[in-house]
């Protein structure tokens, strides 16, 4: 191949790759439907991008004791659709699916970490042997510093066992010994970028007691995009 | 690296002279030509020494500029000058490069600048949408967008982008996937990403086409190896290694050996330090087998991994020596005081007064400096001819 012809074919296949980024993004944008999420954020850097405010959304976390599920089984990895309703003013979780679901707004995400719920530790005796989901678990867990006369009260104790570095293979959740609390989701829209050293003012308002919510724009196939950032409702301009 | 510098020197001219199989006439001429041609081969790097850290220096400037989101231009006027910026200087680089080809250096540099321009208009598009902050796949479509470029204009400095870049990507998506620390250490990670380039190089080195991307990749798969290396001589807690480990090295060891046994390895110019890379994989699909079934103190590794470092960079010294390979030798040498350093740290840092540390420290370093620096222009005279 002449150079001429890699020279025409490279600079075609770079602009290929700048507009459909670009059309992807403006896709989302002009087609999809606009919902405010509410964030708390904190200040940290990118390697390339530079200021960026880590955006933390309340659907970030989904309590499945709050929030009805398709199906309670999680791994790692998994993609899951938040079926979204507006209330005053904001989406919220309606429910957690594991296929696009129909006739609803719904974002996309994915699973990045699980929160189990541990089981009532006087039931952990009549764990039959074989099974031992909570020697599994224990090492990493809060429990396994508990005292013994902690650990043994006369109501059962309920705590959250954060698990996020293990593989979910490691742990015994069949049964009613341990079953997944909580979905830690990131919907690709944790980071919303700033002019440099900006991102402390935001953080410093948040500190002032003003509110930080996010506007987003999701489209049909739950794909969303940051459209603004807010502050006390106002959007926030550059 | 491969930087094979057979000169003709001037003890080997005089020989001629003395045997009779040149006159004089013609031993001036062998002086001369050779005078010019050391002034012209010290001329073309210089060149490409000072283009590539050129474009080095404005491709770091170009990503800094994306970085620090100017405020005062907004987001289609700096797509525009960002991605306008990068067509043209890739432009301006094939036209030196291939048209008027009275720059061909100048031009590879501004086609490598281009290659960085890339990834940062990639970067601010990316930040204009707001895409998630340390995205891996940012960092994949970069290497996508370029790599094709390391064969379509033969790009050496571009090979080293991309290996360089491959390294970024497989640590943001380390630490983007909980659940491959679970698989595999991340300096494991590196170590078989190391070898595997080093491989990839070797590979290249087989055919004339793709000869140029050899010693990019050999250099940056060999500093990758040896800093995985590196830090597994250090005492890092409990190893533990699933099933798949070994099972990676020791087909990669596999590959490699049946590539440098072959009828191919005559092709290949640094045979040696190839079959020490091959011999890094095979250890350590032994050690990583071992590990699973007879797992060892941190201690044990500690040694283990000192010994196994200190072989390779000894191994690597000798295939210096033996191919003539100064690269290879600054290498070895480079990573050798590192260790050295590492293990008086580790040593002698609670043992000695502090004063005393310092003191011998410094002596250590001024006595090994001096050495170095005479065994490098001893070295360097020998593969040069005289050359300093």
């Amino acid at each position: 191949m002449s150079p001429k012809k890699i020279f025409y074919l490279t600079v075609v296949f770079w602009l290929l790759i700048f507009s459909g980024i670009i059309v992807y993004k403006e896709y989302t944008l002009r087609t999809g439907t606009e919902v405010v999420l509410k964030t708390v954020p904190v200040d940290p850097r990118d390697l390339f991008r530079g200021d960026y405010v880590v955006l933390n959304y309340e659907i970030s976390t989904l309590d499945l004791s709050e929030i009805p599920a398709e199906d309670t089984q999680f791994w790692y990895n998994d993609r899951i659709y938040l079926a979204l309703e507006i209330k005053d003013g904001y989406g919220v979780p309606k429910k957690i699916y594991k296929n696009p679901p129909e006739d609803e707004l719904y974002i996309k995400g994915k699973v990045t970490g699980i929160l189990y719920e541990e089981i009532p530790l006087p039931e952990r005796e009549i764990i039959p042997e074989e099974v031992e989901p909570i020697e599994a678990v224990q090492p990493e867990t809060e429990t396994a510093e508990i005292a013994p006369s902690e650990a043994m009260p006369e109501e059962p104790v309920i705590e959250e066992t954060v698990v996020e570095e293990r593989l979910p293979e490691e742990i015994e959740i069949s049964g009613e010994e341990i079953t997944v609390d909580k979905l830690i989701v990131e919907y690709g829209i944790e980071s919303y970028f700033v002019p440099e050293g900006r991102g402390l003012e935001i953080e410093s308002e948040r500190w002032e007691g003003k509110k930080v919510d996010v506007a987003v724009v999701i489209d049909r196939f739950g794909n969303a995009v940051i459209r603004n950032l807010l502050i006390d409702g106002e959007k926030v301009e550059f | 690296m491969c930087h094979y510098t057979y000169m003709l020197d001037e003890d080997l001219i005089r020989k001629w002279l003395d045997e009779g199989t040149i006159d004089r006439t013609q031993a001036e001429k062998m002086r001369t030509d050779l005078t010019e041609y050391r002034k012209e081969r010290r001329s073309k790097k210089q060149i490409v020494a000072f283009s590539t850290i050129g474009a080095i220096l404005i491709g770091i400037g170009a990503i800094l500029f994306v970085a620090s989101n100017w405020e005062k231009l907004g987001n289609t006027v700096k797509v525009l000058l960002l991605v306008g910026s990068t067509v043209g200087i890739h432009y301006t680089g094939y036209r030196l490069k291939y048209e008027k080809q009275k720059y061909p250096r100048a031009g590879s540099a501004l086609i490598f600048l281009s290659a960085l321009f890339f990834g940062a208009s990639l970067f601010l598009i990316a930040q204009i949408y707001n895409i998630n902050a340390n995205n891996s796949t940012l960092v994949l479509i970069w290497i996508l967008g370029v790599f094709p470029l390391v064969y379509g204009y033969r790009s050496a400095p571009i090979a080293g982008l991309c290996s360089l870049l491959f390294y970024l990507w497989i640590g943001l998506l380390y630490g983007e996937r909980a659940d491959f620390s679970e698989l595999i250490n991340i300096w494991d990670l590196y170590l078989i990403s190391g070898i595997g380039i080093y491989f990839i190089g070797t590979l290249h080195g087989l055919a004339d086409k793709t000869k140029h991307a050899e010693v990019p990749f050999k250099f940056m798969g060999l500093q990758a190896a040896l800093f995985a290396l590196f830090i597994h001589t250090f005492e890092l807690g409990e190893y533990t290694v699933e099933k798949i480990v070994p099972v990676i090295y020791a087909v990669l060891g596999i590959l490699f050996l049946a590539v440098l046994l072959s009828p191919l390895r005559k092709r290949l110019a640094s045979f040696q330090a190839d079959a020490s890379v091959s011999v890094i994989a095979l250890l350590m699909a032994g050690i990583t087998l071992t590990t699973i079934y007879i797992p060892a103190s941190e201690n044990i590794y500690m040694v283990v991994f000192n010994v196994i470092f200190l072989g390779i960079l000894t191994f690597l010294l000798y295939a210096g020596y033996g191919t003539e390979n100064i690269t290879i030798i600054n290498t070895a040498m480079f990573w050798f005081i590192l260790l050295i350093f590492a293990r008086y740290f580790d040593f002698f840092w609670d043992l000695l007064p502090r004063s005393l540390f310092f003191i011998v420290g410094g002596l250590v370093l001024l006595v090994m400096s001096v050495v170095m620096e005479r065994k490098r222009r001893e070295l360097k005279a020998q593969f040069t001819g005289g050359e300093q």
